[in-house]
């Protein structure tokens, strides 16, 4: 199998379908950059789909719907040549609005966190093959009047000079919620997923805020939330089975991201609550689907499996 | 049957003074290492409301525990075994954008020492900010004398000092924090 278009690099083949007499969920394979898959054959029992990640690249997907004619040809006609060669494109161009919400005199403080976010950014969703590169524009806006946060959404998204339908909309504010000093919000808790608020009056934010803020927008959770004695509250360990202050994962707060996992990669491109899925999307791929939204394999891949030898690889 | 008065409030005072015990005992008791988590992951957090509110909700139940455990992230920061876990990230996150820039023809990054050291201090610093900002929203009489004396030491780098005396003199004593 083979995937022209990738240069230097590693792509992450996940395979689900019948694989040695037995049917595969998202099964992780490393190419070098070829990926070798023995003993595969096409059992319209087993839901069939090959996925692809690669850095510099777009993610790929091929499925087989049974009850669509037809759509097991891909297949079949490799299991035929006994070659399958999946061409990936360029990385979609996530299209993103950052306002500073800053007076004149403090334009530049801003400027200078949203430069330091975004070469943070650039780099993670590259090397990590999540398919996405940034398409940023930036405008200024004074402090005025709307209150910036998301309770005031509906407000905000009223004014065009405030709001870019189209766009994941990333608002620079001195200090989101005041007294809080909380270094970022996505509002996907008032369903808009598309608004981001970071403090640029916070002296320590983490550089990696902006891209962990995406993943948000993309449908992603924190590593692990059920209820605990007092409420929602997140169980660490139980999704990395690592120490999650060592594992640097995308979606992990810590000082850096050097890793994400499986089904991260594949809910930021497939699942129907990423924001490049919802209706109206020009991104929305026809492989999208409701992703499970607990931490074991279901519809779409797990949360918690990680590349065998880690990910992205060096 | 009428009992006598003493053997009727014998078993009355043991039972209170049992409660009063119990209430003492949960007031002092250490924090568990789930408990002990959930200050860590307030310490460390990106979107603060939710984990301010689990630990404001454990220092309703561990009030002296909470306090010191956040008292402790102001004044030491976090351990050696933590800094150390987040400074080997900074330095594969180094490494990872110094290859992505030569591949992308971007400018190459400073030396690494410049780089990453400031990114640890940063690191550092803002979850000592943070044990003093979850100390001025439980004000308790203890979490207040714990962020004067902080702040009278002299000792806490500028960030550390501003959230501090944010800490103490701006959090209002009343309200929770605001809906985010």
């Amino acid at each position: 199998m083979s995937f022209p278009g990738v240069a230097e690099t590693r792509p992450l083949l996940l395979y689900s379908g019948s694989r040695g007499g037995a049917c595969r969920r998202f099964e992780p394979f490393v190419g070098d950059p070829d990926v070798l898959l023995e003993g595969v054959a096409y059992d319209p029992g087993c839901p069939a789909g090959i996925y692809v990640f690669a850095r510099g690249a777009s993610a790929a997907g091929l499925t087989v719907d049974p009850s669509e004619p037809g759509s097991e040809l891909w297949l079949t006609s490799a299991l035929t040549s006994k070659v399958l060669s999946i061409p990936l494109a360029s990385p979609i161009r996530l299209p993103l609005h950052l306002w500073l919400v800053a007076d004149e005199t403090d334009v530049a403080q801003a400027t200078a966190l949203r430069d330091k976010l975004l070469d943070a950014a650039y780099p993670i969703m590259d090397a990590m093959g999540t398919g996405l590169t940034l398409d940023t524009i930036s405008s200024v806006l004074g402090s005025g009047a709307l209150a910036y946060d998301c309770a005031s959404a509906a407000a905000i998204i009223g004014e065009p000079e405030t709001y870019e339908q189209g766009r994941i909309n990333v608002y620079f504010v001195k200090n989101y919620l005041q007294s809080d000093w909380t270094p970022a919000y996505n509002c996907v808790d008032v369903l808009h997923p598309e608004m981001i608020f970071i403090s640029w009056g916070y002296d320590n934010i983490p550089k990696p805020t902006l891209a962990h803020e995406i993943g948000h927008s993309l449908g992603l959770v924190h590593p692990q939330t059920e209820d605990g004695p007092y409420g929602p509250v997140q169980i660490w360990g139980h999704t990395f089975e690592v120490d999650p202050f060592k594992s640097g994962n995308f979606m992990w707060t810590g000082p850096a991201i050097t890793n994400a996992s499986i089904g991260q990669l594949f809910a930021l491109n497939f699942s129907s609550e990423s924001w490049l899925n919802l209706d109206g999307s020009p991104f929305k791929r026809p492989q999208a689907r409701p992703c499970q939204d607990d931490w074991g394999a279901g519809a779409c891949a797990a949360l918690n499996s990680f590349v065998p030898g880690g990910w992205p690889p060096p | 049957m009428i009992l006598p008065r003493h053997t009727s409030r014998g078993p009355a005072r043991t039972g209170a003074m049992a409660i009063l015990f119990t209430l003492t005992a949960a007031c002092a008791a250490p924090l568990t290492h789930e408990e002990q988590l959930t200050v860590e992951r307030y310490l460390v957090c990106f979107e603060c409301p939710a984990p301010l509110q689990d630990v404001r909700r454990l220092a309703g139940m561990k009030p002296r525990a909470t306090v010191d455990s956040l008292d402790v992230a102001l004044r030491r920061g976090p351990t050696v075994q933590r800094t150390a876990e987040a400074d080997s990230l900074l330095n594969a996150g180094y490494t990872r954008d110094s290859t992505w820039r030569s591949r992308n023809a971007r400018p190459a990054l400073p030396p690494r020492d410049s780089v990453v050291a400031p990114d640890s201090r940063s690191y550092v610093d803002g979850y000592r900010a943070r044990g003093a900002l979850g100390m001025g929203w439980i004000r308790t009489a203890r979490a207040l004398r714990y962020l004067d004396q902080a702040i009278a030491t002299g000792q806490l780098p500028p960030s550390v000092l501003a959230a501090a005396r944010f800490a103490r003199d701006s959090i209002p004593s009343a309200n929770g924090p605001p809906s985010p």
